[in-house]
């Protein structure tokens, strides 16, 4: 049906914009009046220069007649549905997906003249520029040469190599023992799910790879299904590991083909298969039994080229309709916004596409919704870019072996977690094994494995502990909503700060130099996400043991996490009958990462307190900040616990 | 003569003097092996179940504490001990935080009573602790870093 409108509408185009006056539309003509304006969502710097997005009013959807006038109003070639079949379904109309067109413009035609014709029209709701986004990270792979195996854990060659999962302190002079995720001991708990899928909007992934195959989603219905037809009828023909948004075709797997290799990195972070024998391990690749997690391949970008609204808006939805739970988003928009609103009134196709990805439950046995996580940027700018920075999404800093911040992580407000992202220029010359390992198309190297640095790199591994997360509670049976899920993950954290005092040696703008650290002391999110923590945290939050007749500051790290000292605190909540049963004078309160608290009567009680993770404020229509979440603790007051909460 | 005899004197208080330090090493090596090996508590408090594992080492005075009480995974704390020969057993966590008491021990078999005041608890002897237990556990803070402002 789309198909047909769309050359339908070509070929009623290509008679409209020579039948008509376009010479006012083309570049440098004056621009038409409009009482509009405000339709117009953003504006035209670092969009795709041909094409504008139109929300349309919903009795025009489908109106070919009218799409045939807006094409010859416009100068445009063709107006297809941004997400194909959308109509149909109840769920994407209740996002207003269906709504969504894109005009594809012809040569010439001034894009700002067109969107201002566009506004004018009562039918057209609002008008966005196409606007491109960039890849957070640096694309310069380095191979990698098989190490003896000395990890204990899976048989993966490449794994002593992977220091951001198991960190001796001896992968170069300054690195930290410890620095990684924490997830060996994980493993042995879980180390993935088949019913757990991870969508990676990026590049294409190289779904061959040896390292890749048996973790890559299958859509059986495509696989066993006619080639060249679209078997499952969702649009998209033959897209059995995912597809390619870009180009708008199947994802193609040639070896040859100019693929920068970040969509496959990111992949391997998140699920390279374990325990096989060759290569790397992946954080929920599995334990080599079919148990990893599975990667849908949602192109967006091509080499460097950026992916623009459309591509990332339908890699999104497809994503969500297809049955991902995860969404691993390594890029981000290159404009900065103000505050959540900004983002989500200039961008609002995508946001809608996330929304709707966030609200649908595709693993309900588990969780009520999808985890979005993105990568805060490779720009050393004080805050995240966005989506991740908006403020239910999870935006990822990195840092490199030696438990600091990258000199090329965005910091501060908006971003939430840290993870390893690698850092070749540590101490003051190149080291690649310094960066983090993961594969890569043979193409890029002949090996199929390479190191790559970025928070690109930083955020595959808090989707694959999210992922992990997902696989343990299919594990033990629980459901949880997501933002009790994202809380406990953003409480599953190691300090950080701490090594945030003075300079380390690194690369500084175009040369090497020393980098001040505090300025990235609590900017860069909760801390270190901890694998081991997390995992322990879903199985349930231990009771807080506080002494009875005393005034105490009572250690609440353990639940907080370990930066908790630097968290902070916007409320704590205890109801007045549990107030009633401690025998307290007034409310608990948290100062420093410390429950202060004066119980008088034996007894449990339940406390809320609400905290930001991430920075000072908490983000939303009028700023750039972290997320809120909250956490409930069971306190039991006892004639004896130390401070820390201990027993003794 | 007297010289004789003041020398005579002082050995003899050093005598006695190093054979009551014998005597008090050998008695605090008695009360600290009366704790010595691993020590189990399962009860309730204030409605919650409680399970905690205690390991004493007097190779090191160290100690290992996992305690759950409520779901989920058990916090593992460590530190040090000491015992003195009154049998009066204090601790350190590692995290730098003094235990809440200091406890009167006394053992009966595989039985452990630690008491203080009016407040005891009774610990059985185990052989181990149990791998779903240190396998489902969270380690503490190690050390008790001072708020960066």
């Amino acid at each position: 049906m789309f198909r047909y409108f769309k050359m339908f509408l070509a070929v009623a185009a290509s008679f409209s914009v020579a039948a008509c006056s376009i010479e006012n539309l083309e570049n440098g003509s004056s621009l038409p009046e409009s009482n509009n304006a405000m339709k117009i969502l953003n504006t035209p710097e670092e969009s795709v220069p041909n094409s504008l997005l139109l929300y349309l009013d919903d009795a025009k959807i489908s109106d070919e007649a009218y799409a045939a006038e807006l094409l010859s109003k416009t100068g445009g070639l063709e107006l297809d549905p941004v997400f194909p079949g959308a109509d149909s379904d109840e769920n994407e109309r209740k996002y207003g997906l269906h709504r969504w067109y894109e005009l594809t413009l012809a040569e010439g035609v001034d894009l700002q003249k067109a969107a201002t014709i566009l506004a004018d029209e009562a039918a057209v709701t609002r008008v966005q520029y196409n606007k491109v986004m960039e890849v957070a990270s640096d694309v310069n792979v380095f191979g990698a040469e098989p190490a003896p195996q000395t990890t204990g854990v899976f048989n993966d060659p490449l794994l002593p190599d992977q220091w951001h999962y198991i960190n001796d302190g001896k992968v170069v002079g300054d690195a930290v023992a410890g620095a990684d995720i924490n997830v060996k001991d994980a493993w042995k708990l879980t180390a993935g799910d088949s019913r757990v899928i991870v969508a990676v909007i990026d590049e294409g992934v190289d779904f061959e790879h040896p390292d890749l195959k048996d973790n890559m989603w299958v859509n059986e219905a495509e696989k066993n299904g006619k080639t060249g037809v679209d078997d499952d009828g969702n649009g998209y023909i033959d897209d059995i590991h995912g597809y390619d948004f870009y180009s708008d075709t199947v994802l193609f797997n040639n070896p040859k083909a100019p693929y920068s290799g970040h969509g496959t990195h990111v992949a391997g972070t998140v699920a390279a298969v374990n325990n096989n024998g060759i290569g790397v391990c992946g954080v929920a690749g599995g334990s080599g039994k079919g148990d990893g997690v599975r990667i849908m391949s949602c192109q967006a970008f091509k080499n460097d080229a950026g992916a623009s609204s459309v591509h990332t808006a339908k890699a999104i939805r497809y994503a969500a309709k297809m049955g991902a739970t995860i969404l691993q988003c390594s890029f981000g928009n290159t404009a900065s916004y103000d505050s959540d609103k900004m983002f989500r009134e200039e961008l609002t196709a995508e946001y809608e596409a996330l929304r709707y990805f966030r609200e649908t439950a595709n693993s309900p046995e588990v969780i009520d919704g999808g985890v979005i996580i993105f990568a805060a940027g490779n720009n050393s700018q004080s805050s995240s870019s966005y989506p991740g920075a908006y403020n239910d999404i999870i935006s990822v800093t990195a840092f490199g072996p030696d438990y600091r911040a990258a000199y090329y992580t965005n910091y501060g407000p908006g971003c939430n977690i840290a993870a390893p992202g690698g850092e070749l220029t540590i101490g003051g010359s190149v080291n690649n094994k310094s960066g983090v390992l993961s594969t890569v198309p043979v193409n890029v190297n002949e090996s199929g494995y390479g190191y790559l640095q970025g928070t690109s790199m930083a955020c595959p591994h808090v989707s694959g502990i999210a992922a992990l997360g997902l696989s343990y509670l299919y594990k033990l049976g629980k459901k949880m909503t997501v933002d009790e899920f994202q809380a406990l993950m953003l409480t599953s954290v190691n300090d950080i700060d701490q090594f945030h005092i003075g300079q380390k040696n690194t690369q500084v703008g175009t040369s090497f130099g020393m980098m001040a650290l505090e300025p990235y002391r609590k900017q860069l999110g909760t801390g270190a996400i901890d694998t081991w923590r997390f995992l322990m945290s879903l199985e349930g939050t231990p009771c807080h043991l506080v002494e009875v007749g005393k005034e105490q500051n009572s250690d609440l790290s353990a639940y907080l996490g370990d930066g908790a000292y630097n968290m902070v605190i916007l409320d704590v909540e205890m109801s007045e009958a549990d107030q009633a049963a401690l025998g307290l004078e007034k409310k608990p309160e948290v100062r420093f990462g410390k429950l202060i608290i004066n119980p008088t009567k034996a007894g449990s009680a339940k406390v809320i307190i609400k905290a930001i993770a991430g920075g000072n404020q908490v983000g939303g229509d009028k700023v750039v900040g972290g997320q809120e979440i909250t956490r409930e603790i069971s306190l039991v007051a006892r004639p004896v616990a130390a401070a820390n909460g201990g027993w003794l | 003569m007297a010289r004789l005899l003041y020398r005579l004197f002082i050995a003899a208080v050093a005598a006695a003097l190093m054979s009551s330090c014998n005597s008090d090493q050998k008695i605090l090596e008695q009360n600290v092996n009366e704790i010595a090996g691993i020590w189990h508590y399962a009860g309730n408090e204030a409605g919650q179940p409680v399970d905690v594992y205690l390991g004493f080492y007097p190779e090191n005075n160290r100690f290992d504490l996992y305690q759950k009480v409520g779901e989920g995974a058990y916090k593992h704390y460590t530190g040090t001990f000491s015992m003195s020969l009154s049998k009066v057993l204090g601790g350190k966590y590692d995290s730098g935080f003094a235990w809440a008491r200091e406890y009167t021990v006394s053992r009966s078999g595989n039985i452990l009573k630690l008491s203080a005041g009016d407040y005891s608890f009774e610990y059985t002897y185990a052989e181990v602790i149990p791998e779903e237990v240190t396998g489902h556990s969270v380690p503490t803070r190690s050390d008790d870093m001072l708020p960066i402002l």
